[in-house]
């Protein structure tokens, strides 16, 4: 595995080091080092990714990126193993989405969708539709602080002709 | 008809995006909307404007009509353990089929292109539905 480092830089000036392994999970910094735009001596740019979020993205390269060099290494791992793998990986997901707000994890899905790391924001996607189930709209407009922009007689209008969806 | 949907759209424009998820573009809340139930994902449009087409869009839309009137307790069972995209259907009151729910709401489609529309029958179904595709 390549040990390269590689410099990040957060919008509000955060600077992270990452491996290069880990970074190429983002095709759009995969596609800079492809094209040799990266500079080792100096830090790559992200102007949409504040700190706080871009360390949450590097934490889940990381991770991941073990995981991938795990997958060579065990080739010929048991299909118990890979199961067993499997559920660790799912389960540090879970622990790593149940870590943060939902605020948060539109920011992440925002910042997932610039670098386009396509894992990230079907997991992403995934924890944030778990909250959208089974609820009614007065509990998605709770859930996602979403501002009501009806008025009383528009939103009674679309329920009356959309009754269909409303059984 | 002119539908609520397509008037939301034309708003969608001049809308400020106030709430934090409207902040996302359109293809991740439809990524989003398409993990959810189709019955869930449709009573999104009421929210506000902005989400109100987001549920148009959807590739993958999937429909299931149980019939409810004659549920054995081996049926119930059997809903229990449904993945949720079918038990909501499942659930849902039958006093309407969901084939009216399917009628209505393709005819609010506007994805540029379907993926896949699965309908799952119930012991009762009519003939004469026209799917309008």
């Amino acid at each position: 595995m390549s040990s390269n480092m590689i410099m990040l830089k957060s919008s509000d000036g955060a600077s992270f080091e990452i491996e290069e392994a880990a970074a190429r999970k983002s095709k759009i910094i995969a596609n800079m080092i492809e094209v040799e735009c990266v500079d080792e001596d100096k830090a790559i740019p992200l102007q949409n990714v504040t700190g706080n979020i871009l360390a949450l993205v590097i934490e889940y390269c990381n991770k991941h990126i073990v995981d991938d060099d795990d997958d060579v290494a065990t080739e010929e791992a048991s299909e118990e193993e890979e199961e067993a793998k499997k559920k660790k990986v799912d389960d540090w997901e879970a622990e790593f989405m149940n870590s943060m707000s939902l605020e948060t994890m539109f920011e992440l899905l925002l910042a997932a969708n610039y670098l386009n790391i396509k894992s990230l924001i079907d997991l992403v996607c995934q924890t944030i539709a778990n909250n959208i189930k089974d609820k009614t709209p007065e509990e998605v407009r709770k859930i996602f602080s979403i501002e009501n922009d009806f008025t009383p007689e528009e939103e009674e209008e679309i329920r009356k002709e959309n009754a269909w969806a409303f059984g | 008809m002119p539908s609520e949907a397509g008037t939301c759209r034309k708003r969608k424009r001049t809308l400020l995006c106030k709430d934090r998820n409207s902040a996302l573009p359109d293809d991740l809340l439809v990524q989003i909307l398409c993990l959810v139930p189709t019955t869930d994902a449709v009573t999104t449009m009421i929210p506000s404007k902005r989400w109100c087409f987001v549920w148009t869009m959807l590739p993958r839309l999937e429909y299931t009509e149980s019939y409810r009137g004659e549920q054995s307790n081996s049926e119930k069972e059997s809903i229990s353990q449904m993945p949720p995209i079918e038990k909501s259907f499942s659930l849902m009151p039958l006093v309407k089929s969901v084939w009216d729910f399917l009628d209505k709401s393709l005819q609010l489609q506007k994805a540029p292109s379907l993926e896949r529309l699965r309908i799952k029958l119930g012991h009762q179904c009519p003939v004469d539905v026209d799917l309008n595709i």
